[in-house]
């Protein structure tokens, strides 16, 4: 599904990614694991074209997207969630949704089926998004990025600042598209236990570079190493 | 009483002139964060091509309402496609870039059409109310600024088209992230911004005849509503045009026109001073 070598990119000069390397089958669930400043977010605006790689290559279902701009390479199925949920504050829940299925030929229906996989969104499609609490707005950054049906999903730190039962409630969902939907997902994360529930293997990112691969099984003894890293 | 009608009908045709010169300007300003220092000189090239189309046989309203808001819009695409798209997110090269653009204007304007007035006569005729007079065709000028702010309103507010456009003046990265090619959205939003200040120089053709430094007079007085009236595209618009354009007519009543124009600059400073975000950053704050 998503097939990357060998990827660089930075601010400026400075380079922060070293040169990953990362392989998603479709179906799996990547977590990628890591301290402050070691490029987790840059590599998921990296992914997502926000910035521009300086070396290697992305190939998204096939194609190769090392240079195509974010647009170009959401048509091709690439979801973001991104750190800070980016909810448009101005627009309603409903809007931002729409938003989410703009492309589509058939909004009504994809938004229809995705508000079932959201209940808590139901009751509040003309609230402004600007207005809603931290976890009404990761969960309707995630439901307004699955409108656009991607192949793909690139989910950014979705449990932060948000209060612990609404990170239940996230995992719950994750957990449940997962099954239902058969949902790819990269996602990045501080939280051990969270990325631990959700991932097939995760990935430990420090100064730029994959350090270290963890099988599901081993997540739990990664808590240990990283002991007083959680959010 | 015939007096009293007369003013409030001069009042309410200075509150739709005021809005029309600025609306264009408000689109691409509130939208995109362009300070377009050639809008006056979009204006102009809207009276330009009314006076041109109609003599060349095209029907003066099919001239002000189709003609010169298509010409002005296409202007307005080319200039975002050379010179805007390579300078966003720069307000200081954005401002001397136009301001170059809205002097190039001016000159070459000159030399084409010479420096002097040329204009085309205000159809309609004129409506007498007890012992005054006053032009039908100011009348029908307000009745089509409300349409063209109510189908703005419209299509920002109920259409797909408008739907992208908000999301993508809101959070542009977050709405390419959504597959949505904001480069295409901005050069639409220039080129609408530009037709609308095209529409206006066109319907002001008429009333006040068509100069290659037109422009200057109306390009003052357009950023001063937008900055009064606040983020808000149309609400904002809409009330700094009437808080503004009502207060200058009144006082252009009351006294002379150069003290119109001075309680106009005055009442936008102290708005500014006890509203620094403008009418719309206090008021109607989810208003379009």
């Amino acid at each position: 599904m998503l097939e990357v070598t060998g990827l660089k990119s930075g601010y400026g000069r400075i380079p922060i990614l070293m040169g990953i390397g990362l392989s998603v089958k479709p179906g799996e669930f990547v977590g990628v694991f890591g301290h402050n400043g070691m490029g987790k977010t840059t590599l998921m605006r990296t992914l997502a074209g926000h910035i521009k790689s300086t070396a290697g290559k992305v190939t998204l279902a096939g194609q190769d997207v090392s240079l195509a701009a974010p647009h170009q390479r959401a048509r091709l199925g690439l979801g973001l969630v991104p750190q800070g949920r980016e909810i448009f504050g101005g627009l309603s829940v409903l809007e931002n949704l729409r938003m989410g299925a703009i492309r589509s030929t058939q909004p009504a229906t994809i938004i229809a089926a995705v508000l079932e996989d959201f209940p808590r969104l139901k009751p509040i499609l003309e609230r402004a998004g600007g207005v809603l609490s931290g976890g009404e707005q990761q969960l309707l950054a995630l439901a307004r990025c699955l409108c656009g049906e991607p192949k793909i999903v690139l989910l950014d730190e979705p449990t932060e600042g948000i209060q612990p039962s609404i990170v239940d409630e996230i995992g719950d969902t994750l957990l449940r598209l997962r099954q239902s939907r058969g949902l790819t997902v990269v996602l990045v994360e501080q939280s051990i236990e969270f990325i631990g529930r959700l991932s097939d293997r995760v990935l430990v990112i420090q100064k730029g570079a994959f350090i270290r691969e963890v099988a599901h099984q081993g997540i739990a003894a990664l808590a240990d190493e990283f002991v007083g890293m959680e959010a | 009483m015939d007096l009293v009608v007369i003013i409030i009908l001069q009042v309410i045709a200075a509150v739709a002139s005021l809005a029309l010169v600025s609306v264009g300007l408000a689109v691409i300003f509130g939208m995109m964060r362009v300070i377009n220092l050639a809008h006056g000189e979009f204006i102009m090239l809207g009276g330009y091509a009314v006076i041109y189309a109609t003599r060349w046989g095209v029907n003066l309203w099919v001239a002000m309402l189709l003609v010169a808001p298509l010409f002005v819009g296409v202007v307005g695409i080319v200039v975002e496609r050379t010179v805007i798209r390579f300078l966003y997110g720069r307000m200081i090269d954005t401002m001397l870039a136009t301001w170059g653009l809205s002097l190039l204007l001016i000159g070459a304007a000159t030399m084409i059409f010479g420096n002097t007035t040329t204009g085309v006569s205000a159809p309609l005729g004129s409506v007498t109310i007890g012992q005054y007079q006053t032009s039908l065709y100011e009348l029908v000028l307000v009745v089509i600024v409300v349409a063209v702010l109510g189908g703005l309103m419209a299509i920002l507010r109920l259409t797909k088209a408008g739907l992208i456009a908000r999301a993508t003046m809101q959070n542009p990265a977050m709405a390419a992230s959504l597959g949505i090619s904001t480069n295409t959205v901005y050069m639409v939003t220039f080129g609408a911004g530009a037709a609308l200040s095209g529409l206006a120089g066109a319907l002001i053709a008429p009333l006040s005849g068509v100069l290659p430094t037109m422009g200057v007079a109306y390009v003052a007085k357009a950023f001063i509503t937008v900055i009064s009236g606040g983020s808000a595209i149309i609400a904002g618009t809409l009330s700094a045009s009437m808080l503004l354009g009502s207060l200058n007519t009144l006082a252009t009543f009351v006294a002379t026109p150069v003290v119109g124009e001075i309680t106009l600059l005055f009442a936008a400073i102290v708005l500014l001073r006890i509203l620094p975000q403008g009418i719309t950053g206090r008021f109607f704050r989810r208003a379009l």
